[in-house]
């Protein structure tokens, strides 16, 4: 496969419009809106940064592991993975989240390619003997289409900032300059923590964001609700 | 207790070349230059061993401590839980310092029940060379209760803390177990915030057999990534963590209390107003058997100064509840934690907690 159908296939998973439900979540964007802790563009910069380091040193790294031991063949580490991200995601809704597009992702990925570990993970997803997180499925459809784990990382990334710029343009005092500017500059900066994740075992995973946390809280318990967790 | 009979696991965490696995103490590595790591002094050791005893009453049966941790005898003194052995754990030494390893193992066998705090907020004492370090394990076996109520953390400027800590818990079994960490010393020259240099905060839950139901790990580098980021926290500068690890019926009922106390206090967190506006017969029954007049913190009584955000989720796993509050008020998060802790009592043992002691 030539490098240019590589970024097409890059450019193709990691769009917004790739149907796998990311249209749906804020990652408590919304509460954090409606207690004027995110009210422009510079509160919703540092918020979406946020999110993105929680998701780059739990859901990348096991991503990341994951794609390792696919290429060696490990399904039980695959599975090791799968379980290590729910273990960290200490919000219901943020699992639910998680596996409803790790789902969506096997039952996409298994439609447009031929693949027999594409379909024993799906066939796990069905059968529940898996979690079938959104990380490690996206993991599994990358190493099967050749892509390398660098692209995952940055697919995984843009897919956080952009669910959560996506979201703030309906409840955030922000333009969509705003946000494309904010997308931009944060591109940028993921060299800098993929540097980190690279060198990250499952052991490591960690994430500090109580107030992100707080927001899924009041956003679970809430009655605004135009977009999940 | 002679330290070299200790196990091999035991061993190997006072061992000065330990690997504790993150790689963001590797620059902490140097030994002090006054008391090197794992010399006397700098390896505190204690177990506590609760049980019930042949009148079924739950008493602290063995312990060993080895300074500078030391724990005074259980004192019975809960009005509310009057059989229920209360301990304070005590740091002879005062301040964590450069190169300290501590271990503590808490054991509650089947149908005992304890409280357990410290005697005072504990400093972590500003750092040259290495980092100090806490291994904590708490098990709780069949139908055992513990409410693990710690005074605040307070890392200094320039210091490093790791602790690990492995929650051991039975279906039946019902653990309360939280933490305060300050931003640093807030009343200490211009006052500090988030000077400390690394704090990695560790906490897994597991059942008996080992299956791990979830995990809660904190890296905290300050100079790398600022707390005061909004989504970490924001303008607030203490935060705090519940865990509570209990049968998935009873994390319900509590959840079901707790949400009515999600939020932000600006608008009346935890206030009577909260309260009476809830429609939740359940919940309304439940609060006329709580005395609230002296728990709950009403909108008159905050000041911009008392602000504190308040979350409650469910752990993985029917593990039980997270519950996350940040604030920057010591105290109003202090009485924010007891209040959940009252609440886990009264689902499980049916009785609030007392007032705390007004010197406290």
């Amino acid at each position: 496969m030539n490098n240019r159908v590589n970024i097409l296939r890059l450019l193709q998973f990691s769009d917004s419009a790739f149907p796998v439900g990311t249209f749906s979540f804020s990652n408590g964007l919304e509460s954090a809106s409606f207690e004027r802790i995110v009210k422009d563009a510079e509160t919703l910069r540092q918020y979406v940064h946020s999110a993105s380091l929680q998701s780059a040193f739990t859901d990348c790294v096991a991503a990341k592991e994951a794609y390792y031991r696919i290429k060696a063949g490990d399904y039980e580490g695959l599975k090791q993975c799968d379980e290590y991200v729910i273990l960290y995601k200490n919000n219901a809704e943020a699992r639910l989240m998680l596996t409803r597009m790790g789902k969506k992702m096997a039952e996409l990925s298994c439609s447009l390619i031929s693949d027999p570990l594409l379909d024993r993970w799906l066939g796990d997803i069905n059968k529940s003997n898996v979690n079938g997180t959104f990380p490690i499925s996206q993991a599994l459809a990358f190493a099967v289409m050749g892509l390398d784990d660098q692209d995952l990382f940055y697919s995984h990334q843009y897919g956080v900032i952009n669910m959560i710029l996506s979201a703030a343009l309906r409840c955030v005092k922000v333009s969509h300059l705003d946000t494309q500017k904010i997308l931009y500059d944060m591109e940028a900066s993921l060299d800098a923590t993929y540097l980190k994740v690279r060198d990250m075992t499952l052991a490591n995973m960690n994430a500090f964001v109580p107030e992100l946390e707080v927001m899924a809280s009041i956003h679970e318990t809430g009655m605004m609700r135009m977009f999940m967790n | 207790m002679n330290m070299e009979d200790s196990t091999s696991v035991k061993k190997s965490v006072y061992d000065p070349s330990y690997d504790f696995g993150e790689r963001e103490l590797l620059p902490y590595m140097t030994h002090p230059k006054a008391m090197p790591v794992g010399i006397s002094g700098k390896k505190g050791y204690l177990r506590l061993g609760f049980e019930l005893d042949s009148d079924g009453k739950s008493i602290l049966r063995d312990w060993e401590r080895h300074v500078p941790l030391i724990v005074q005898q259980a004192l019975y003194f809960d009005e509310t839980m009057p059989q229920m052995p209360c301990v304070y754990i005590l740091s002879s030494g005062g301040p964590n310092v450069d190169g300290d390893r501590f271990e503590q193992i808490i054991t509650l066998k089947k149908n005992s029940f304890a409280f357990i705090s410290t005697g005072a907020a504990t400093k972590i004492a500003q750092m040259k060379y290495n980092f100090s370090a806490m291994i904590q394990t708490i098990e709780l076996e069949e139908g055992a209760y513990l409410e693990f109520l710690p005074e605040q953390m307070i890392p200094c400027a320039q210091s490093r803390y790791f602790t690990s800590t492995t929650l051991k818990v039975h279906q039946t079994a019902t653990l309360f177990y939280s933490e305060i960490y300050m931003g640093g010393r807030k009343f200490f020259k211009e006052g500090e915030k988030f000077d400390y240099d690394l704090l990695i905060i560790e906490t897994t839950g597991e059942r008996e057999n080992g299956k791990l139901l979830f995990k809660d790990k904190a890296v905290i580098k300050p100079s790398e990534n600022s707390p005061s980021q909004i989504g970490i926290m924001g303008e607030n500068e203490i935060f705090a963590n519940a865990i509570i690890m209990t049968p998935k019926d009873k994390a319900d009922l509590i959840y079901e209390t707790l949400k009515k106390v999600v939020g932000i206090n600006s608008r009346g967190f935890l206030s009577e107003t909260n309260f009476d506006s809830s429609s939740d017969d359940d919940f309304n029954d439940k609060k006329s058997d709580i005395d609230f007049s002296e728990q709950t913190i009403t909108n008159e009584d905050i000041s911009p100064d008392e602000y504190v955000a308040f979350g409650v989720n469910h752990l993985s796993n029917d593990a039980g509840l997270m519950v996350r509050i940040i604030g920057k008020n010591s105290g109003v998060i202090k009485r924010s934690l007891r209040f959940v802790c009252s609440q886990v009592r009264m689902a499980i043992k049916g009785v609030p907690m007392p007032d705390e002691f007004p010197w406290r």
